[in-house]
């Protein structure tokens, strides 16, 4: 092998590593990141793009010991960042996403606490329900329809926790049962506007599965009686990033 | 069928990507601080920071985990360079294990997925504490040769020169010039050597996530013994960020707090990730010890804490 040829590798993993720079560039300027990781890390991925561009710069004009396996490693690893996109989105997104937080509050979630399923799942938790007495809340999140629930006359409302990126998501919601007795279709976007309250009797509620969702959380002993379920659109992110204590919650 | 292959493919592909994206700003961060010591503190200086004898040696890197805190992700660099400059074993193990859970970031981050409790904390940094400076001690009793394997040896017995492309030992290191290109060379072979390896691990979780069905996790609940291995085989396999994984721990509401705590310490001394760069970085024998040592500290002590358990 010549010098020439002999330099290849390395120069080549300075050109993945501009790869991988221009990837998470992409990836911080345009709308695919919160299916990555939590948008907190924005400008952190920023800044290691930075860094990365320059190291490969570096490795372009000053090649590291050449390693093959080292280079098979990484130009999979960007191989396999490309074939994520567009990124899976299990959880109900469709292609009528609207921007709901910019709408308006709906004339019928007036005097409604707006609260996220995690939200809720820890106001229930810490036993916290009787500071909210109001008509009750409103929350969103997408439907999942499993027979020993509906034996109860109840669907699951959930919605997908991100805490850091996408392989610790976790599914967090409760059963829901609603007034008319009418279930949504399964994986749909509802809004649904009730209280939480006491499983009947302390009925043991089942703890279903979720597709796709490694781990899913059903708040015990409670169930949600909803007034109405409304269907909506899925929000521009389906992921829960932020969970508040008090209000304004993170809806 | 082949709509299903490509949806897994997606989903495999989609978490070992978020894996990498997140742990590659914490490996950098521990591969620059890896080229500074390389660079810039000599080896007599490192040697004196650390007590040459066993207990106070492994109560310094105690110390070390809590006064300069790195994630996992980028620890293994840069005890690497530790031992390498002479810092004894047991100080610079302790400190590769307490670093990533025996700290300000990861403490904080705990009490505030469990909602203020404090007793996850002192239990999950205690029994982090533990398994730090008892490991750490089974590492003072071998010599740094029988922990490094060849290349990572210490200066002077390695292939540490010119071929590294660093520029030490051409002269080059010479001048503020010279200083930047050499921290900027070993910067980048540290990153490109742990990044593959971090690769590799990512891949691991990755496949893991996708091809585990899921709800699995519900079949060990209600047996603390079941529960508490459970949740020590998932911390090693999901290879979770120590500053997210309460999140993640908090989130199995149905699992007893034991189980929990065993996830939680676990995790930061113990995934795919850091078991690849133990096998990569580690003799068999100290990457052996580091990977059952660990858990089974950590089984002892979560278990006799369920025993606490109402």
């Amino acid at each position: 092998m010549n010098n020439k040829t002999g330099r290849l590798p390395p120069r080549l993993d300075g050109a993945l590593l501009l790869g991988w720079a221009l990837f998470m560039a992409w990836l911080v300027s345009g709308n695919a990141y919160w299916n990555y990781l939590h948008p907190r890390f924005m400008p952190l991925t920023a800044a290691t793009a930075l860094v990365m561009g320059g190291l490969g710069v570096f490795a372009l004009v000053r090649p590291p010991r050449a390693s093959a396996a080292r280079t098979l490693a990484l130009a999979v690893m960007l191989a396999l960042a490309l074939v994520s996109l567009p990124p899976a989105d299990p959880f109900g997104a469709g292609p009528d996403r609207t921007a709901a937080e910019e709408e308006p509050v709906p004339e019928d979630e007036k005097g409604y606490v707006r609260i996220n399923t995690g939200e809720l799942y820890d106001v229930a938790e810490n036993g916290e329900l009787r500071n909210f007495p109001g008509p009750g809340f409103a929350v969103r999140g997408f439907v999942h329809r499993d027979p020993a629930l509906e034996r109860l006359g109840c669907f699951g409302l959930y919605r997908v926790a991100l805490y850091c990126c996408f392989a610790d998501a976790t599914a967090v919601g409760f059963a829901v049962r609603p007034a008319d007795g009418v279930m949504p279709a399964d994986g749909t976007w509802v809004r649904i506007l009730g209280k939480l309250e006491p499983a009947p009797d302390g009925a043991a509620l089942p703890q279903p599965e979720v597709p796709g969702i490694f781990y899913a959380s059903t708040l015990p002993g409670y169930v949600f009686s909803a007034d109405r379920v409304v269907p909506v659109p899925a929000p521009p992110e389906t992921f829960m990033f932020e969970w508040r204590q008090s209000e304004p919650f993170a809806y | 069928m082949f709509d299903a292959f490509s949806e897994g493919l997606v989903f495999f592909a989609q978490t070992a990507t978020a894996i990498f994206l997140e742990a590659a700003p914490f490996l950098l961060l521990g591969s620059f601080l890896a080229a500074l010591i390389e660079c810039f503190v000599p080896p007599e200086r490192m040697q004196r920071l650390f007590p040459r004898r066993a207990v106070p040696g492994v109560l310094a890197g105690l110390v070390g985990g809590l006064v300069l805190p790195v994630c996992e992700c980028g620890i293994v660099p840069i005890v690497r360079r530790m031992l390498k400059k002479g810092v004894p074993p047991a100080p610079a193990m302790t400190y590769m294990l307490a670093a990533p859970i025996v700290n300000p970031v990861v403490m904080a981050s705990t009490y505030t997925a469990f909602q203020g409790d404090w007793s996850m904390v002192a239990a999950r940094t205690a029994m982090g504490a533990v398994a730090a400076l008892v490991v750490g001690l089974i590492f003072s009793r071998l010599p740094v040769t029988d922990i490094l394997l060849g290349p990572n040896l210490p200066d002077g017995q390695n292939d540490h020169g010119p071929a590294c492309g660093c520029g030490h030992g051409d002269g080059e290191t010479a001048g503020p010039r010279g200083r930047i290109t050499a921290v900027a060379s070993h910067t980048l072979a540290e990153f490109l050597d742990m990044g593959a390896i971090l690769i590799l691990g990512s891949l691991f979780a990755a496949a893991f996530k996708t091809l585990v069905p899921s709800g699995i996790m519900a079949l060990f609940e209600t047996d603390p013994v079941l529960a508490i291995s459970a949740m020590m085989l998932l911390a090693i396999l999901l290879s979770l960020c120590s500053e997210a994984d309460a999140f993640v721990a908090a989130s199995f509401t149905a699992f007893p707090a034991s189980a929990k705590l065993a996830f939680l310490a676990l995790g930061p001394m113990l995934d795919v990730k850091l078991a690849v760069m133990f096998q990569a970085v580690f003799t068999r024998r100290a990457a052996a010890i580091l990977m059952t040592a660990t858990p089974v500290l950590v089984f002892a002590m979560s278990l006799a804490l369920s025993l606490l358990e109402p």
